[in-house]
């Protein structure tokens, strides 16, 4: 059970986005959870429903709206040390959800590869979380039916274009779903 | 951390890549002291590498010059730039059109991040450069026609058309060659130094024609000019300088040998009785990928067709685009900013976890979304017949084959 605050970074909340049950994940998700200002400011595409269609933009702004998200960015001069420091091996929105979790203490929600390898490379690792826990977690906390928990990995897997690789939490956990009968 | 980034990076690196974020973004040192609340000879120091940044300076400046962090402290390979290279040998017409220079700076970047991602990956471009061709004699046109026949000869194009220009002078040269949009007057971009080797940026909003001829032309720079940056304009006027004569004679003698032409000209008359159709010349403009107006003309001065035909299809309204239409040409399709070597680079470093999505997406100037696109791509899941049945397999592109 997480008790800490969440940052969450872009390659998660994409994920999220593309569930269709943003909203309702994050509810389950019963901490704070921030999201930084460099994450925040990206523009962010998912896959049409139609595949014929052009991408539509979406945004994460109704979710810091409903007070499901705060949006963060570093304070003080430690947290910018170590938001300039990583930026020079992640991207700057990457760089910044990771200098606040280890400046705060806080959880790193991520499904980026490289950005997971540094997080637990540190002297002191960043706890981590992942889309694949995420709703693992929803679906156990509102019982949600398998056909459903289908319908929303194969969402991300259609919508934001995700395949859980290898190494990836909870991998086999998401293929077998995927693979199920609908 | 315990050895901060901004210790390790030399400050002259670091204030050379903020002055050129802040002349990228057309700001003053005065209106970026003003901005940072600092004297205009603390910018100015730290420009010069005299000072040291703060973090805390670093996410202002970046903000300012609406840059990201990481753009200036991301980059481990330390190049010479080539914006300077522009300025000093196109000091007139960046005099008089300050946005061309950020053709310069778009064509550095990606240089830049292409040089990067070989040293991620640890795969540098192989080079295979001819020595300079001296452009000098009595004829233009000779000299140009005798360096076009050598290089068609060390490349073994033979003297038919050349339908895959880009991947051959990017395979067989090791050219860096990007397409991405520009001023409409520019054609390309040529420069070259030893640290990021010749790159050529070609105006990708031209059409499929006029890209594959100003290829041509800025490759005759490189074979020529090669130390000299330069901005090809479509403008009458430079078009008459003798450099830019020679380049243009190179460029049809390289696309559109003599005797290749005149071979498939002949064939079209032998093959029609009453002589060449104007769907013939489309079609073999085509062929050659160049406008219909560079054949005729170009059959023009081999004596193939008679003076003033190209004029006198003006006079008639010829529409070449609604030739190529009714031809079923496609004359403008769509093109690659970054070669496949650039993107397959970068898939590589992404899988292997040296470079974050963010990374790649910005590596590739798109979106998360496309980036991960383009990252699936190089793993197909294509169809094979086996045993008779076609069958959905993964292919992996990027799979090493173990050779010897």
């Amino acid at each position: 059970m997480i008790n800490r605050p969440v940052t969450l970074d872009a390659s998660t909340l994409l994920n999220l986005l593309a569930t269709g049950e943003a909203e309702s994940i994050l509810r389950a998700l019963v901490v704070s959870k921030f999201v930084c200002s460099a994450v925040a400011g990206e523009v962010l595409y998912l896959r049409s429903t139609n595949p014929d269609d052009a991408p539509e933009q979406v945004s994460i702004d109704p979710l810091i709206e409903a007070g499901l998200l705060t949006a963060a960015k570093p304070e003080s001069p430690e947290e910018e040390a170590q938001f300039v420091d990583f930026a020079a091996t992640l991207d700057d929105g990457e760089a910044m959800s990771l200098a606040i979790c280890v400046c705060r203490g806080y959880v790193l929600a991520t499904d980026d590869r490289k950005a997971r390898r540094i997080a637990e490379a540190l002297s002191t690792p960043v706890p981590l979380l992942a889309t694949s826990e995420l709703v693992s977690q929803w679906a156990q906390k509102n019982s949600v039916v398998s056909t459903r928990i289908q319908e929303v990995l194969t969402a991300v897997d259609l919508r934001a274009r995700f395949h859980p690789w290898q190494g990836y939490p909870l991998r086999d956990w998401w293929l077998k779903i995927l693979q199920g009968p609908l | 951390m315990e050895n901060p980034i901004l210790d390790q990076i030399d400050p002259r690196v670091l204030g050379l890549r903020l002055q050129e974020a802040r002349r990228a973004a057309g700001l003053t040192q005065q209106a970026v002291a003003d901005q940072m609340e600092m004297a205009r000879t603390t910018v100015v120091a730290i420009e010069k590498g005299e000072r040291r940044v703060t973090p805390a300076e670093v996410i202002r400046f970046a903000n300012i010059f609406g840059r990201s962090v990481s753009d200036f402290v991301g980059r481990q390979t330390v190049t010479q730039g080539f914006v300077t290279q522009f300025r000093s040998s196109e000091r007139q017409v960046i005099e008089a059109h300050a946005e061309y220079e950020q053709v310069a700076f778009d064509l550095q970047r990606r240089s830049e991040d292409y040089v990067e991602l070989e040293r991620i990956v640890g795969a540098p471009l192989v080079r295979s450069y001819p020595p300079l061709y001296e452009a000098t004699g009595t004829s233009v046109v000779q000299v140009a026609s005798d360096i076009a026949a050598a290089e068609r000869n060390r490349l073994g194009l033979g003297d038919g058309p050349i339908g895959s220009l880009r991947e051959r002078l990017e395979a067989e040269v090791g050219l860096r060659i990007f397409y991405f949009p520009m001023p409409s007057k520019i054609a390309g971009v040529f420069a070259y130094n030893e640290d990021l080797g010749a790159c050529v940026g070609i105006n990708a909003k031209h059409p499929r024609d006029r890209r594959h001829w100003s290829l041509a032309h800025e490759y005759g720079h490189f074979l020529m000019h090669r130390y000299q940056a330069e901005i090809t304009i479509l403008e009458v006027r430079r078009r008459s300088a003798a450099k830019e004569r020679v380049t243009d004679s190179f460029t049809e003698n390289f696309l559109m040998p003599a005797a290749g032409l005149n071979r498939r000209f002949s064939e079209i008359h032998r093959a029609s009785p009453r002589g060449a159709t104007l769907s013939d010349i489309v079609s073999l403009a085509n062929l050659y990928r160049v406008s219909v107006q560079a054949l005729v003309l170009r059959l023009e001065t081999l004596h193939r067709l008679p003076p003033g035909t190209w004029d006198r299809l003006v006079t008639e309204g010829f529409e070449v685009q609604k030739a190529q239409r009714l031809l079923g040409i496609d004359g403008n399709p769509p093109v690659e900013d970054f070669p496949q070597r650039y993107i397959a680079l970068a898939i590589t470093a992404f899988r292997k976890g040296d470079l974050s999505e963010g990374q790649l997406a910005k590596y590739l100037h798109t979106d998360r979304l496309s980036a991960r696109s383009v990252a699936e791509s190089f793993q197909h899941r294509i169809h094979s017949e086996r045993d008779g049945d076609f069958q959905e397999i993964d292919m992996d592109l990027l799979q090493p084959l173990g050779s010897r």
